[in-house]
């Protein structure tokens, strides 16, 4: 028998995606070698090829859902679901081969905690929130297709696809053997459904870049047959990218619900019936959504997860949140803040797992007011902020510098970049002198020759301590130059209405947070041509940095537009439309008790299917 | 009370629910913010926000939509709320549950306690335990409720795990993760466990302003010359306590009652989100946020329906516990 567990493989195995664990483990790295002695003398004790199974207590019946649903809709789908769990769980359980000799991982429930409810629910159609979109992908629904370690597509919903020669069109052959938590099999019209509605304006998907060069509505989809579809566009790179982040939605039931009305559908939110790993079984507003093991989850995928049940937990407050990962109320601290992290590292029962992920803080300077017009001043204001001690200071370390949008750990990503523009006082202040701002009076403040001192009002929103600290921080550092920066904090609606609205664009400067997709396209935010969009607040308008962004959205092949990458960074560099600040690292607090959790810039319920927990440290 | 008098009382209702929820209304209007411009996505296009408000109705002009507001709330329509994704009323019949068990029982037992702190102070006026309980209910009166239920949290729940305490208390949420496997009495027993340090809170801040209250009122009625006639009578010490100072010191806490009946309703924002309680006071702060003109409205419209409730039943309390207020009409 082979004792090489998936877990022991897992960590052996390394990875190109980075993950950073902290954390001294060492009741956990005990209990480990313990439970791998154990399977070893279980096994050496049969003997042989023979294996007997350990008992396993797991939940494998259904408690009915639909009679606590809202009459309608919501009563008459779940109604579904529970006829159809009801079926799946009339059978005993058997564990797919793959997964026999670990029969004791099933079972359990993990319980995840996170400051902010599923905003958008289980709505692929309309979901901004990032927390929701994992649950789509890892949890309740299934996505065509998943990346691997090497950010490399591999089939999930999909077993397979094939670009054409022109690359005008991919046709997607679904898995047979899914199904959506009421019986239906999960099929091509599903697919075809999905496009139709995310394409379709009137249904308000949010990202709707990700359609730019797929031809949308009706005319952009054909199904095959039952189980494959073709989807039309123009060549152009990442075309898979929204196909790993939008999930397939159910046909049968919201085929017939206009466009408009989908995310206001109370599919979303209080009875979505998903096809993925773990089947809904409640919502309570405000406080948590239950999810139980989908026992008919395709054994091609692992079948159904270890755990028992999963349990997402709304906790608005960080200190409780802290407090009941030390106690054992939840499993995993989702985005714990950096100054919490030492505590959680120290605990014995908890770790910290920190990750570059895909965010990264900038200071947005308004290129329609003067003196920000000028690139000279922009790179002055840059080589006098110290990005290194913000790094330290308000990160405690877990982040770093950053000199564009490309994350570090993107296969476009420009090293040689690392280093640009450190922190150098002096040279700013040169580069202030050569753009005519000095200190005239003396006072410590430099005037342009006008006698305009150089004032910059730096606006973040209200309840960001991040964007606080950075506004009180380079409030200091750029007064050593001779600027005065006055923070100024508003409330996220005014602060939207301000800065998004095209028509009024009205602050100097912005602490910002950006959050790109693996599909890097940065033409909302530096785009001359998109200026009338919401996101485009710096009003850079470079027609290199427009080509360089243009190439980066058309070549598909890897190695091309690695080198268009490079030159977009570059020139992005030169004309300093932000400065950049760091890449925060993501940090989760995750008790040890819980494993096979893997987690990385792909998704913090990435392995969600494959959680486990020791039977003797089972709530 | 004459039943003209009670009809104007209810009179009250009808017209300062219309009023607040029209000038609600128009201060959410007048706030700046976009709903649809607040779903903040990378992606997001005019295009995409012009739908969004059409899709949610916000394009039309302020007149119309208010009128629209209007109209349903006469049928009983609430409207649908933007960030919670489903109906308002659905909203406040899943929330409101929430908020009364928390702070009904904090309510019953803050008077409870409070009244009787409030009068053992106030007979016991000038000595040294009405001193050191002066210095305590100020101490909880004066410090936020905020601070408070943190370090409950810290103490109950970190320090008791971490010092092996035999109960560690859970901190956040309403039930337990596995409720609904257990039987009746484990289940009623959970709850109890999730309610006491949320409870303990409020219960702790509100003591401090009934029973300082109640110590000055029974200080003052425990000097008034009926009582010293009570006692030069013969009666009993707590005859006289209970019988004269108590019924005329306890008069105030009606009024007082009357205005925080609202907080049943209406919430508590802090402790509901320090112990993660899903409640009222949680989900106005998220609409406001929001510009969730829909859910502020029917909260606004809900709390201000149990306020005047509240102060119309306060009103007729005193007039049938107060004979001086009956006297004047």
């Amino acid at each position: 028998m082979d004792l090489a567990s998936p877990l022991i493989a897992a960590e052996a195995a390394p990875s190109p995606m980075p993950r950073i664990r902290r954390a001294s483990r060492p009741r956990s790295e005990g209990r480990r070698a313990l439970f791998a002695l154990t399977l070893f003398a279980g096994v050496a004790a049969c003997g042989g090829d023979e294996e007997v199974a350990p008992p396993v207590e797991i939940l494998h019946a259904w408690t009915p859902i639909a009679d606590a649903a809202p009459a309608g809709f919501c009563s008459e789908a779940l109604a579904g679901v529970d006829a159809w769990m009801a079926g799946q769980t009339a059978r005993p359980f058997e564990a797919p081969a793959s997964r026999a000799g670990n029969r004791e991982r099933y079972g359990g429930t993990a319980v995840v905690g996170s400051i902010q409810e599923l905003l958008d629910g289980m709505s692929a159609f309309t979901y901004t929130d990032y927390i929701s979109n994992q649950h789509h992908q890892f949890a309740n629904l299934m996505t065509l297709v998943e990346y691997d370690a090497e950010v490399t597509p591999r089939p999930y919903l999909a077993e397979s696809w094939e670009l054409s020669d022109d690359g005008s069109e991919v046709t997607f052959r679904v898995r047979p053997d899914v199904y959506w938590h009421d019986g239906e099999r999960t099929d091509a019209y599903d697919v075809a459904f999905t496009f139709e509605r995310v394409t379709d304006a009137e249904t308000a998907f949010p990202n709707s870049t990700f359609w730019d060069r797929y031809v949308r509505g009706a005319e952009g989809v054909e199904v095959v047959d039952s189980l494959t579809v073709r989807l039309r566009m123009e060549p152009h790179a990442g075309w898979i990218d929204p196909w790993r982040t939008v999930a397939i939605m159910p046909e049968h039931l919201l085929g017939d619900v206009a466009a408009a009305e989908l995310g206001q559908h109370p599919y979303m939110r209080v009875c979505p019936v998903g096809n993925g790993p773990f089947v809904f079984r409640e919502h309570r507003l405000d406080e948590s959504w239950s999810f139980q093991a989908n026992p008919a989850f395709p054994e091609s995928l692992g079948g159904r997860p270890w755990l028992d049940r999963y349990v997402f937990r709304v906790i608005p407050e960080e200190t409780t949140l802290l407090a009941e990962l030390l106690t054992g109320g939840i499993d995993v601290f989702l985005k714990a803040r950096p100054d919490q992290a030492a505590r959680i590292a120290e605990d014995a029962d908890t770790e910290l797992v920190g990750f570059p992920f895909r965010e990264v803080n900038f200071i947005s300077w308004n290129h329609r007011r003067p003196p920000l017009d000028d690139a000279r001043v922009r790179r002055a204001l840059t080589l006098a902020t110290d990005r290194g001690a913000l790094v330290d200071a308000l990160l405690e370390g877990y982040g770093r510098v950053a000199n564009g949008t490309v994350p570090p750990f993107h296969w476009g990503y420009d090293a040689s970049l690392e280093g640009a523009d450190t922190f150098d006082p002096d040279a700013a202040g040169r580069l202030l002198d050569e753009a005519g701002w000095t200190d005239r009076d003396g006072d410590g403040v430099r005037e342009g020759t006008d006698g305009t001192p150089l004032e910059i009002t730096l606006t973040y929103n209200a309840g960001n301590l991040l964007r606080e600290q950075i506004a009180e921080i380079l409030q200091a550092q750029l007064a050593e130059v001779g600027v005065r920066l006055t923070p100024e904090v508003l409330e996220i609606p005014t602060l939207v209405a301000r800065v998004l609205d095209p028509g009024l664009r009205d602050f100097d400067a912005l602490v910002f947070g950006w959050v790109t997709e693996f599909r890097l396209d940065d033409r909302n935010l530096f785009s001359g041509q998109r200026l009338g969009q919401p996101y485009a607040f710096t009003g850079v308008s470079d027609a290199e940095i427009d080509r360089l962004l243009e190439g980066v959205a058309e070549v598909d092949d890897r190695a091309e537009a690695t080198g268009i990458l490079r030159s977009y960074q570059q020139r992005v560099l030169e004309v300093q439309p932000v400065t950049f600040l760091f890449f925060p690292e993501r940090l989760n607090g995750v008790r040890t008790r819980l494993n096979g959790a893997e987690m990385d810039a792909r998704g913090d319920l990435l392995s969600l299917r494959e959680w486990w927990i020791d039977p003797a440290e089972r709530r | 009370m004459s039943g003209r008098g009670i009809a104007l009382l209810l009179l009250r209702l009808p017209v300062t629910v219309f009023g607040v929820g029209t000038l609600l209304f128009l201060l959410l209007q007048l706030a700046p913010g976009d709903p649809a411009r607040l779903l903040l996505a990378p992606g997001i296009s005019e295009e995409v926000v012009a739908q969004v408000r059409a899709n949610y109705g916000l394009d039309r002009p302020i007149a119309e939509q208010y009128l629209r507001w209007i109209g349903a709330l006469a049928r009983g329509d609430l409207g649908w709320s933007i960030s919670a994704g489903r109906p308002v009323a659905s909203v406040i019949a899943e929330l409101l549950p929430s908020t009364l068990l928390l702070v009904a029982p904090s309510l019953l037992l803050a008077f409870l306690v409070g009244t009787a702190i409030g009068t053992w102070q106030g007979i016991r006026a000038g000595r040294a335990d009405d001193g050191i309980l002066n210095g305590v209910t100020l101490f909880f009166h004066a410090i936020p409720s905020y601070w408070l239920a943190v370090m409950l949290v810290l103490l109950f729940a970190v320090q008791a795990d971490r010092w092996g305490w035999p109960i560690v208390l859970p901190v956040s949420g309403t039930r337990g993760v596995g409720y609904e496997d257990l039987g009746f009495l484990q289940q009623f027993a959970d709850r109890v466990r999730h309610l006491l340090l949320p409870v303990a809170t409020l219960t702790l801040v509100m003591v401090g302003a009934i029973s300082r209250q109640l110590r000055t009122s029974v200080a003052e009625a425990a000097a008034a010359d009926y009582v010293r006639a009570a006692r030069a009578r013969g009666l009993s010490e707590a005859r006289v306590v209970l019988r004269h100072v108590l019924r005329t010191a306890l008069l105030p806490l009606i009024t007082l009652a009357g205005i925080l009946l609202p907080l049943a309703v209406g919430g508590a924002v802090f402790v509901e989100t320090v112990f993660a309680w899903p409640g009222m006071g949680r989900a106005l702060v998220t609409a406001v946020g929001a510009r969730d003109a829909p859910l502020v409205l029917g909260i606004g419209f809900v709390t201000t329906v149990v306020v005047v409730i509240g102060n119309v039943a306060a009103d007729l309390a005193l007039r049938w516990a107060d004979p001086r207020i009956r006297a004047d009409g």
